[in-house]
């Protein structure tokens, strides 16, 4: 417990244990009384398009295929089976011919070896797996809905929480995939934006940035000094607001005013003076960099005999992010929080303590929790944003 | 049990010790209160008579009934002087079970159980009563007298066999922590010494 | 035998009948011819265990194979099934089942209580919540505190009352606990975090690294026996390793405390006695030397910390008391000689120090000043975040030290409502007083609602308190100075205790409701709180014995009462709960951890992961401090705090400072009439007072059939006391019984009695005599200080005299087993 920068958790389709309920377990309440039979999966197709070419395979047969068997998706109350053409080969003709053409490449992989071991398979998912969301992501998760759909869910019959996850993706018509991956296969290793609770976010981020709007960072953001985006400057922490300057394609210039401490290299930028709640986390030269970061005059902070500087950072970042309102970060938080923190006794109200004296009690007590870093980030700069500092009751 | 429509009973020693082993089981309820009151321990006691001396024990248990006209509400007066001998145990326990009191070990559910369930079994019956008490409530050993009393039968344990072996070796010690109890009526006190003089005579009889 | 029979007719017959009720017994089929019985894994706060459980009971109880160090308390836990203290029906007390908020309070602990059914006490419980929330609202009812509760994830008491009593209302709720109220309150502001509950560097790295390992106050081969989940006692082995360490003249152990701790023999390691409540002064004398001879890191104080020199200048004499603490003054309260200070000090600055707090130092009034000394040496020092150096506030906890796995454990019983859901009376009203109070100034709050006190910064009001739930925990133990609680409980219109035991609690509540042990129902746990070892399957040992229900069935029972029961349970039984919570953790451990599915796991009765890496504490700070900063208003060592110096607190200001006790032994306030120190600490052979209901087991360390207190050779002569002799000990707070051991492990003028011996009053009257030994009869009720407001139990002077006399039988157990054999 209590190991910093561990992150222990991993993104789990099944959310926290056990005070709430999995994402998988809701989706089996959400999404099948949501089915539309539409009458018996692709049973004309060629011989390609079947499970029994798919598992023909060993790699296949041994690895995706027992995953499968595990899921909801092979065994489930409505006695639908889900197979592996039924969502990995697009249902539709022409873009069938295509995927084929893409799937190739694993035969290739199977012939010269690439990933004909458990190891290899293991070492090459997260590529494999990264291929598939952004295919599914592309096509608006088609063949998820080909079952099931929005319209069709029983908002009646759901969980509070299910439908509290599921409300914001069904506004926004989010693709399944954006939440649900690796609801039939497992996950591949973790990697760093693969947080539960940036998977719970990544349903409501922002679509387009407008410029002159202040957005909020849902994930840990790299930032860049320029706009080739070749140097990163450091990261942007969950919540942190941004002020768009402009937008080109898929990245965005911004400006973020903040204010950091002079002891030390200013790496670190905090939300206001005096306040350690934290909004970015610079690399040394970005820090002292002047174009990038202009300082004000000092300011002593009577609480502890620092001086701090607001400062002003412009910097590039990819688009893709944020969210425009942080209610939808503090929804997640506030859940997260709830349902973690409650496991060994009653969860103080965020405003029961200052904005710096969170970080203590927090680092104290989150080591009990399965938070992994991203989400201990988030749930900290919830309760820093939602302490007796910002409170009027305390 | 429906109150009173019995017609024509016979009442003898078994009968005397099932009205014992409901007696240490259950509260006194608002009939048999009334029933009391009207002197229907009458025949309990004068079959207890018929084995031993108790003129001055059913003297004091008779005005103990009496003198629940006195309290201001008898019924729960009467079902707390219950509870703090046979349920709790702070004062001075009481609690009746053979364990508790004969093997030392400090613990309920111990040997005197294990027999007392081995013998219920070896009858083909098991404990009735919604209470998941430990099979060696003095209350249990009674109804088992009773049964022995009211169905001997050739080469299986006699009463007495059974009143010696597994409820007077202690029943003198509990009756002695139950007198350090406190209550507020004299009715279980004098029970628990009429009983004690009985038992110990319908051993001898 | 006669079987003669008299007839009986009319209604001689019928009031006859009336009188004989119904046979007790049944036909029943005959049972199986008893088998060799079946053996079942299952955890505990006292180690994983293997069961046999034959003929429906338990009749055996061993601990787990691999278990590298079973405590002995392993032998007691059959004695919690088997206990005569187990509440077995659910209770009423009779005068408040007839006249509720007006029935006579002064009556509480009379032991008049009358039988009920399951129907009529979760009637009553909801009437009574229904009166309290609708008759003064939220802040009527307390249903904050809480305790160590059995073990198990899924039927953890404090989970299932919180969500149940929050499905109905709103109530004043708890900060802090009693174990660290003082330390978890001011480390945040020291060093960044609670630390007390914090994992800590790696045993294998002391081991390796320390040249000197200091173990102030604390005994972790005692308390490392019992842990928060299931314990793995992995821990222990690393004391083994190193008392070989200590005999081969590698690593010097040295034990500041009053006491020769079990830890210290055990390591056969060196003991540096100290006065009781002294250690500040102690300290700041260390102090005084490290900066005069300097010995001190000025660059680690410089680039970690802040608020050096106000102390500094202090501890030189500079500040308003303008005292030097120079060992010699320091010499005069500590009792250690001036020159033994100085040569500790250089030791401590000669090699690596890893200095390893314990708890007991916090729980006095001031507690908050050896804490904070602890950093501060710590920190001049300069080994803060190295292998083996720097300060450590929990290596005696729940196997902290114990490298963790990463694994993913499994999560409890909601606590909280579900998303969006508000109680039945979703009242807010508080009527201008405070929701949460710290928790050992509760007592306090029933006494005197209205009004105010300071605590860690901010104003809190006292609550007009009418009821009051407890589960699972017992304050008639843990909280301090029985009498004034005595008189604090008559303040109360209505309490509800769900216990399995008759604790002291339940013997002072109005309503209690039988909870069975967690060996009656099925669950799952956390194999090592900090390690996360593994999860333990906890099956289901026998039926719940009498009437008992498991928490869940309690308190699904009383929202059922008002229409909630559904959204209380989610629809789910207790095996699709437990189910889930295992299905939900093996895949969030998917990839990472192997999990059998959950009916392997449950015929197996653990799943074990690979044990994780060493890791050292405050490393990271140390290897970069700005993005690694510490949890304080700085984000550095705060050495001097200006935030704790803005409060304005008399009792806590600016830094650390020797500041003189309302009573304390050796020559300090209040010895001439009461010349011994009591300390409190917690037991050797309980978890609390969990176990001291296990008669068989207490009787192997009772003295008399009491709870002993441990006194020196001196002062047992001076006062004609013999080993195994009964003795009052007394004060004008309180006065209990208790069996003298004479042992040389301690000083003149200092006796323990562990905490968790159960309150035994001869009678419900106020200063009555405690018949078994509980200390906190005797203990001082006041906060450590305004910041905390935590519990000062080890501030408390008695005096102890041999019993006369025949003395009352214990009063404080269901069983007979000291009194009639």
């Amino acid at each position: 417990m209590g190991i910093v920068g561990a992150a222990k958790g991993f993104w789990r389709t099944l959310r926290k244990p056990p005070a709430t309920i999995s994402l998988g377990v809701l989706s089996v309440g959400g999404f099948i009384t949501g089915i539309v039979f539409w009458g018996g999966f692709n049973t004309a197709l060629e011989v390609t398009n079947t499970e029994a070419f798919c598992i023909s395979c060993h790699e296949m047969r041994d690895n995706v295929y027992q995953e499968l068997q595990e899921t909801v998706h092979w065994e489930n109350r409505t006695g639908v089976r889900a197979t592996c053409p039924d969502c990995h080969v697009p249902h539709e003709w022409t873009n069938k011919i295509a995927r084929k053409m893409q799937a190739s490449k694993e035969v290739w992989g199977a012939v010269f070896g690439t990933i004909n071991t458990r190891e290899k398979f293991l070492a090459k998912r997260e590529e494999l797996a990264r291929h598939e969301w952004a295919r599914l992501s592309a096509n608006g998760s088609l063949e998820c809905r080909n079952c099931h759909d929005y319209d069709s869910m029983d908002w009646d019959k759901m969980s509070d929480e299910a439908v509290f996850y599921m409300r914001p993706a069904a506004e926004l018509n989010t693709g399944c995939i954006e939440c649900h991956k690796g609801i039939a296969h497992h996950l591949p290793e973790r990697s760093a934006d693969s947080s539960p609770v940036v998977a719970a976010l990544e349903g409501r981020a922002a679509t387009s940035l407008s410029d002159g709007q202040d957005y909020f960072a849902y994930r840990p953001v790299t930032v860049f000094a320029g706009e080739d985006m070749a140097e990163p400057a450091g990261q942007l922490n969950l919540a942190a607001r941004i002020e768009v300057l402009e937008t080109k394609g898929d990245k965005v210039h911004f400006e973020m005013k903040a204010w950091r401490k002079d002891k030390g290299y200013g790496r670190v930028l905090y939300d206001d003076f005096g306040l350690n709640a934290r909004v970015a986390v610079l690399e040394k030269e970005a820090a002292q960099n002047a174009e990038l970061v202009q300082a004000g005059t000092p300011r002593n902070d009577d609480n502890t005999g620092l001086d701090w500087s607001q400062v002003t950072v412009k910097l590039w970042a990819a688009a893709d992010g944020f969210v425009a309102d942080d209610e939808q970060l503090w929804d997640v938080a506030a859940e997260s929080y709830s349902s973690s923190c409650s496991s060994c006794h009653a969860q103080p109200d965020p405003d029961h303590f200052s904005t710096n004296a969170w970080p203590a009690l927090f680092a104290g007590m989150v080591g009990f929790t399965n938070m992994d870093a991203t989400e201990q980030e988030l749930v900290l700069t919830y309760l820093q944003n939602h302490s007796s500092d910002n409170s009027e009751s305390h | 049990m429906k109150d009173g429509i019995e017609d024509e009973i016979a009442l003898g020693h078994p009968e005397v010790c099932r009205w014992l082993a409901q007696l240490f089981l259950f509260e006194v309820t608002a009939d048999q209160m009334a029933a009391y009151q009207s002197g229907a321990a009458e025949p309990f006691l004068d079959c207890m008579a018929s084995v031993c001396e108790i003129t001055e024990g059913r003297a004091a248990f008779e005005a103990a009934i009496v003198g629940w006209g006195d309290l201001e509400t008898p019924l729960r007066t009467v079902a707390a002087d219950y509870a703090a001998l046979f349920l709790l145990g702070e004062k001075a326990n009481a609690q009746p079970y053979a364990s508790l009191f004969s093997e030392g070990t400090g613990q309920v559910f111990g040997a005197a159980h294990d027999r007392m369930v081995a013998r219920l079994s070896s009858q083909g019956l098991g404990l009735s009563a919604p209470t998941n008490e430990p099979a060696d409530h003095i209350s249990f050993l009674l109804e088992y007298l009773s049964v022995l009393l009211g169905s001997p039968k050739s080469g299986q344990e006699t009463p007495a066999d059974f009143l010696n072996a597994e409820i007077l070796p202690w029943f003198d010690r509990w009756a002695q922590a139950a007198s350090r109890v406190p209550v507020r009526s004299r009715f279980y006190p004098e029970l628990i010494s009429l009983s004690q003089r009985y038992l110990a005579a319908l051993a001898k009889e | 035998m006669t079987t003669r029979r008299n007839v009986l007719k009319g209604l001689v017959a019928g009031g006859a009948a009336t009188l004989m009720g119904q046979s007790l017994f049944a036909k029943a089929a005959q049972a199986a011819t008893s088998s060799q019985g079946t053996w079942h894994v299952t955890g505990s706060h006292w180690g994983a265990i293997r069961a046999l459980v034959k003929g429906g009971k338990v009749t055996d109880v061993q601990p787990l194979e691999d278990d590298p160090y079973p405590t002995d308390m392993i032998k007691g836990i059959k004695g919690i099934i088997y206990s005569p203290s187990r509440i077995k029906y659910p209770m009423a007390r009779a005068d408040w089942l007839d006249n509720r908020e007006n029935a006579d309070r002064t009556t509480r602990g009379d032991n008049r209580y009358v039988r009920i059914t399951w129907d009529e006490a979760l009637d009553l419980f909801y009437e009574e919540l229904e009166r309290v929330q609708t008759t003064h609202g939220p802040s009527g009812l307390f249903a904050g505190a809480t305790g160590w509760r059995q073990t198990g994830l899924f039927h953890t008491c404090i989970n299932h009352m919180n969500r149940a009593v929050s499905m109905h209302g709103n109530y004043v709720r708890k900060v802090g606990d009693y174990s660290t109220g003082a330390g978890q309150t001011i480390l945040p502001y020291v060093i960044g975090s609670t630390e007390v509950y914090a994992q800590g560097t790696s045993w294998p790295v002391i081991l390796e690294n320390a040249d000197t390992v200091v173990l102030w106050a604390s005994d972790p081969l005692k308390n490392l026996q019992v842990g928060w989940t299931c314990e793995t006692h992995e821990s222990l082995p690393y004391l083994d390793e190193l008392r070989d360490k200590v005999a081969a003249g590698e690593i010097r152990v040295i034990s500041v405390d009053p006491v020769r701790s079990k830890t210290q023999k055990h390591l056969n390691s060196e003991h540096l006695y100290v006065n009781p409540m002294t250690d500040v002064a102690f300290m700041l004398a260390i102090a005084h030397t490290l900066y005069t001879e300097d010995l001190h890191d000025k660059e680690f104080l410089d680039i970690y910390s802040l608020g050096f020199d106000q102390f500094i200048s202090y501890v030189m004499g500079e500040g308003e008391d303008a005292t030097v603490k120079t060992p010699e003054w320091a010499a005069e309260i500590c009792g250690v000689p001036a020159e033994e200070i100085r040569s500790f000090a250089r030791l401590l600055a000669s090699g690596r120090t890893q200095f390893l707090f314990g708890w007991s130092l916090q729980r006095q009034q001031h507690g908050e000043q050896p804490y904070w000394m602890g950093t501060i040496l710590a920190s001049m020092l300069g080994q803060i975040g190295l292998p083996g150096g720097g300060v450590s506030y929990s290596h005696h906890y729940s196997g902290v030290g114990v490298p963790q796995t990463g694994a993913n454990m499994p999560g409890a019983f909601p606590l909280n409502l579900d998303l969006g859901k508000t109680p039945k009376h979703d009242l807010h009203n508080y009527k201008g007083a405070s929701n949460v109070i710290p928790v050992a100034r509760w007592v306090d709050m029933l006494l005197n609602p209205g009004d105010k006190i300071q605590y860690n910064g901010h104003e809190v009001t006292y609550p007009d308190v009418r009821m009051a739930v407890f589960t699972g925990c017992n304050p008639f133990h843990h909280h301090q100075d029985r009498n004034k609680m005595r008189k604090a409980f008559r303040q109360l219109e209505t309490v509800v205790a769900i216990d399995f035991a008759w604790t002291a609690t339940c013997r002072h509540a109005d309503l209690v409701l039988p909870a069975c042990t967690q060996f009656e129902r099925n669950d799952m746990d956390t194999y090592g709180a900090y390690s996360n070892t593994g999860v333990v399957a906890m099956r289901k040992l026998v039926d719940p014995l009498y009437q008992s229900k498991t928490d869940y069935e309690i308190f699904t029972g009383l929202t059922d009462r008002f229409g909630r029961a559904e959204e209380y349970t989610r629809g789910m039984t207790e095996m699709q709960w437990l189910r889930q919570m295992y299905d939900t953790t093996k895949a969030a451990n998917d990839g990472r951890f192997e999990m059998p599915d959950f009916d392997q796991f449950w015929e197996d009765g653990m799943v074990r992961f690979q044990r994780g890496e060493n890791w050292v504490r405050h490393a990271a700070f140390r290897e970069d401090p700005e993005i690694n900063a510490l949890g304080t208003p700085s984000g550095f060592i705060e050495i001097s705090s200006r935030t704790i110096e803005k409060f304005g607190y008399d009792d806590c200001g600016a830094h650390p400072k020797w500041m003189e006790k309302a009573e304390r032994s050796h020559g300090g306030p209040n010895s001439d009439r009461f010349p011994i120190w009591l300390q409190s600490c917690h037991p050797d052979q309980r978890l609390h007072s969990q176990m001291c209901e296990s008669d068989e087991y207490r009787a192997t360390y009772a003295v008399q059939g009491r709870e002993p207190v441990y006194i020196s050779p001196e002062d047992a002569a001076n006062r004609g006391i013999n080993d195994g002799d009964i003795v009052r000990v007394f004060n004008d707070r309180g006065q209990l019984l208790a069996g003298a051991r004479v042992s040389e492990d301690y000083p003149q003028g200092v006796v323990r009695i562990h905490e968790g011996a159960w309150y035994g009053p001869v009678d419900a009257s106020i200063g009555a005599l405690d018949t078994y030994g509980d200390p906190n009869t005797v203990t001082m009720d006041v906060g450590a200080s305004k910041l905390s407001q935590a519990t000062s139990a080890n501030t408390c002077l008695v005096e102890i005299e041999k019993f006369e006399g025949v003395a009352p039988p214990v009063t404080s157990f269901g069983g007979p087993i000291e009194e009639s054999l």
